[in-house]
């Protein structure tokens, strides 16, 4: 077994494990399994569209297994709604290994650049409504500090969708040069048209409806750690950043399953 | 571009920027009583060498309790003495130095990138900000500050590139005088030098001797703000409305320290207030940078926003986006730049986010100008994108560029001159400059007049608006005890009081009663004063 085989089998057991056993409070085992998975297909969406990104993927995976969004529909009542993101992997990862890439790169990048007209109309002529709800769903607030922004206690109080540190790499992320400009697209578009089906929604079930857009936010936040890495210049250096940020995950994972399991569940 | 119209353009942008900034001053927007104490004082000055309260010359006026920075009071003396107690006066000072701030920028970026269209486009960008053009408009302390931190830094940068020392002289004169005006630029202001200095390290350590009297200079210079802010009550508004000033992370922790059944070390570690305190910071911090307060809401203070709109265009978020992208991968700035515009972007907010209102557009007003410059930026890098199009394309793309800036501007002024007003009557304190006309006029006919409370510091507005004699004031000013956010007021000059009107018919016969909008039963108003979008302002009645 390589060294990469071996990291996503642990983090796929580490998934399964906080969602069957922590997370999921009648323990039910497809809604465990399903939520599991999406973390690996995840690994495997990023791997098809650029087999050079392994160390990204593994990131995404063990960041999407931790993520308060994802860990939280591993809840039984609405766990079905773990399908909706996993759907959308597979389908992704149909579409990268069928189409040819260069097609591909070109509808992706015509998707993107139609996405500035559709701004300009959508400033024009549709309510304005739709765009304040559609940024709330882009803002810090939302992501990182309250995503239970409607107080309908549905969702771990003061807490987002992602946590603290993985807010940070995103915005490294997406603002950094990336030698995999197909992959970086690819999640670009994907951020900017998943709050949408949330926006559209718009009642006490938007949050399922944001599931998908984990996923862009994750990859953004992965490579913004790699991207980190890669500059820094001294081993010791490195591994002081490594286990910083390990720290630091593991402190913000712990207080997220705080309000998760003490005081959620209490509400 | 040719030499003509490269000349031409930049008195065209400064003459578009006075425009926007002088329509309709002395009546949009009402003066509001920060302005309002600010004018008095100097007026006061003027007349008696002492503030409303009787300090001789002060460094910080105690106003109402909260110790405003003098710079700004300062600075108005000779438009006062000029103009008279008008608003106009009073609004000068920020008019001029805001249009200052656009030239500013503009020789700024254009020293720092050598790129002249950048540097026109990021002075079109900021002179058309509704953000800037909003603070421009009043005479506020904060862009004013902001303005002096802009033109400090063009010296800096100028020093750095012919070492003139009289640059260095300016550069800090105009960096301290922003601490002498401001409360968040003490905070700003150093933070940004820190960040020149740190960039400029080695060059500044190669002229240290030259530097040595200009930096004793600085020093002397700051000394008796420091002095002023530690002893002379400027921490009092530090104290009022700072990060600590906020109970609700406090009451936070009790709540999610309750929540648990066993309360342990592990539970009091995880809820302890200080983490709390460093979220909440970090929730205000990132919260201007919040789209929605950028580009849909903006503040939600009604004094310091205009209804329907942002702090920057709505069409500007793309264009926002694509500088920021644009400025760590474009070839036409230096890492130097990169760095000093990015921490400009870092720092700005800074001063905002250790108070409990926020995001507030006021406090962080600076971050208007690294947005300019990477909005202008955007645009940079979209005209050498549409200038590879065909030409029609390209002819196509700039009219819809125009159009669509033209249709935001256009919406931003009708928001700003026609719906603000009606919308926000009330945080404008509209009216009173009919309403102390009145009072004046009817003063000795009755025994005691009573005026609401209800709009915010009316015993200001009534001084500024009756142009009171500051020797009068000063002899029987009282404040009451600080509220909790440490302002405090004054309930009577003469026979009027300020105060809450609830019962009229426990105030003493003759007397002449004005309140707000609100009926008092049994009473019927003998005047009623409109706002203008119809409602009262003012119902005034008789006992």
């Amino acid at each position: 077994m390589n060294k990469s085989n071996f990291y996503i089998l642990l983090i796929f057991l580490i998934s399964f494990l906080l969602r069957h056993f922590l997370f999921n409070q009648s323990s039910n085992f497809a809604s465990a399994l399903i939520g599991s998975v999406i973390p690996i297909a995840l690994y495997f969406l990023i791997t098809t569209i650029h087999p050079k990104t392994k160390s990204i993927a593994l990131i995404s995976a063990a960041i999407l297994a931790i993520n308060p969004l994802n860990l939280h529909f591993s809840n039984t009542s609405q766990w079905q709604f773990n399908l909706y993101p996993l759907i959308i992997i597979l389908f992704s990862i149909i579409l990268f290994k069928t189409i040819n890439p260069q097609k591909l790169t070109k509808l992706i990048k015509f998707l993107l650049i139609l996405t500035i007209p559709i701004y300009i109309i959508s400033i024009l002529f549709i309510s304005r409504d739709f765009l304040i709800l559609y940024f709330t769903f882009l803002s810090p607030e939302f992501l990182i500090f309250q995503a239970d922004w409607q107080n309908i206690q549905q969702f771990a109080p003061y807490i987002g969708i992602i946590l603290f540190p993985t807010y940070i790499f995103l915005l490294i992320g997406i603002f950094s040069n990336s030698n995999y400009k197909i992959q970086k697209k690819y999640f670009l578009l994907m951020l900017l048209l998943s709050p949408i089906p949330a926006v559209l929604k718009n009642d006490s079930t938007s949050l399922g409806f944001l599931l998908t857009y984990s996923l862009p936010l994750i990859y953004f936040a992965s490579f913004g750690i790699i991207n980190t890495y890669n500059t820094l210049s001294k081993t010791i250096i490195k591994n002081s950043f490594t286990i910083s940020l390990f720290t630091i995950y593991l402190i913000y994972f712990f207080y997220y399953s705080d309000l998760y399991l003490n005081h959620l569940l209490i509400k | 571009m040719t030499l003509k119209i490269k000349n031409i353009l930049l008195p065209l942008i400064l003459i578009l920027a006075i425009l926007l900034r002088f329509y309709g001053i002395n009546q949009t927007p009402s003066l509001n009583p920060d302005e309002a104490a600010l004018g008095y004082n100097a007026y006061s000055l003027l007349k008696t060498g002492k503030d409303e309260h009787g300090a001789s010359w002060p460094l910080h006026f105690k106003s109402f309790g909260d110790y405003k920075p003098g710079g700004y009071v300062y600075l108005d003396l000779p438009f006062t003495a000029l103009f008279g107690l008008t608003p106009l006066a009073t609004r000068l000072p920020n008019l001029i130095l805001s249009v200052l701030a656009i030239y500013f920028l503009y020789k700024l970026v254009l020293l720092i990138t050598l790129n002249f269209r950048l540097s026109l486009l990021s002075a079109l960008v900021l002179s058309i900000s509704p953000w800037h053009i909003h603070f421009s408009r009043g005479a506020w302390e904060s862009s004013v500050a902001l303005s002096f931190i802009l033109i400090s830094t063009y010296y800096f940068y100028k020093y750095i590139q012919d070492f003139k020392l009289r640059n260095i002289y300016l550069f800090i004169i105009f960096i301290v005088a922003s601490l002498y005006t401001y409360h968040s630029a003490r905070l700003v202001a150093p933070l940004l030098t820190l960040t020149l200095i740190a960039l400029h390290f080695k060059t500044l350590l190669s002229r240290l001797n030259n530097l040595i009297i200009p930096l004793v200079l600085a020093i002397l210079i700051t000394l008796p703000v420091l002095f002023s802010f530690l002893n002379n009550g400027g921490t009092t508004r530090l104290g009022g409305v700072g990060l600590m000033a906020d109970y609700g992370p406090i009451a936070r922790a009790e709540e999610l320290l309750n929540q648990h059944s066993k309360i342990n070390l592990t539970t009091r570690i995880i809820h302890n207030k200080y983490f709390l305190y460093f979220i909440s910071w970090s929730e205000k911090y990132s919260s201007h940078y919040d789209f929605n307060f950028l580009f849909t809401k903006g503040d939600e203070v009604p004094r310091s926003k205009t209804p329907n709109v942002g702090q920057q265009y709505l069409i500007e978020l793309p264009l926002l986006l694509l500088g920021l992208y644009f400025l760590f991968h474009s070839k036409l700035l230096t890492k130097k730049t990169i760095i000093f515009i990015f921490s400009f972007l870092l720092i700005s907010p800074i001063a905002s986010s250790l108070t409990f209102q926020a995001p507030s557009a006021l406090r962080s007003l600076p971050l208007v100008i690294p947005i300019s410059i990477i909005i202008s930026l955007g645009i940079h890098q979209s005209i050498l994108f549409v200038n590879r199009l065909s030409k029609n394309l390209k002819y196509i793309t700039y009219f819809f560029i125009i159009i669509l800036y033209t249709h935001s501007l256009a919406n931003y002024l009708t928001q700003y001159f026609i719906n603000s007003p009606k919308t926000y009557p009330f945080a404008w304190n509209s009216k009173f400059e009919e309403v102390v006309p009145y009072i004046n006029s009817q003063k000795n006919n009755f025994q005691n007049i009573y005026l609401t409370d209800t709009y915010d510091q009316p015993y200001i507005l009534y001084l500024y608006y009756s142009q009171y004699d500051p020797q009068k004031i000063q002899s029987q000013i009282k404040l009451t005890p600080p509220d909790k956010f440490g302002f405090s007021t004054v309930r009577q000059i003469d026979n009027i009081y300020f105060q809450n009107i609830s019962d009229i018919s426990s105030f003493k016969p003759n007397s002449l009663i004005i309140n707000d909008s609100q009926e008092i039963p049994g009473f019927t108003p003998s005047k009623i004063i409109n706002f203008t979008n119809g409602h009262a302002a003012f119902k005034i009645y008789t006992n």
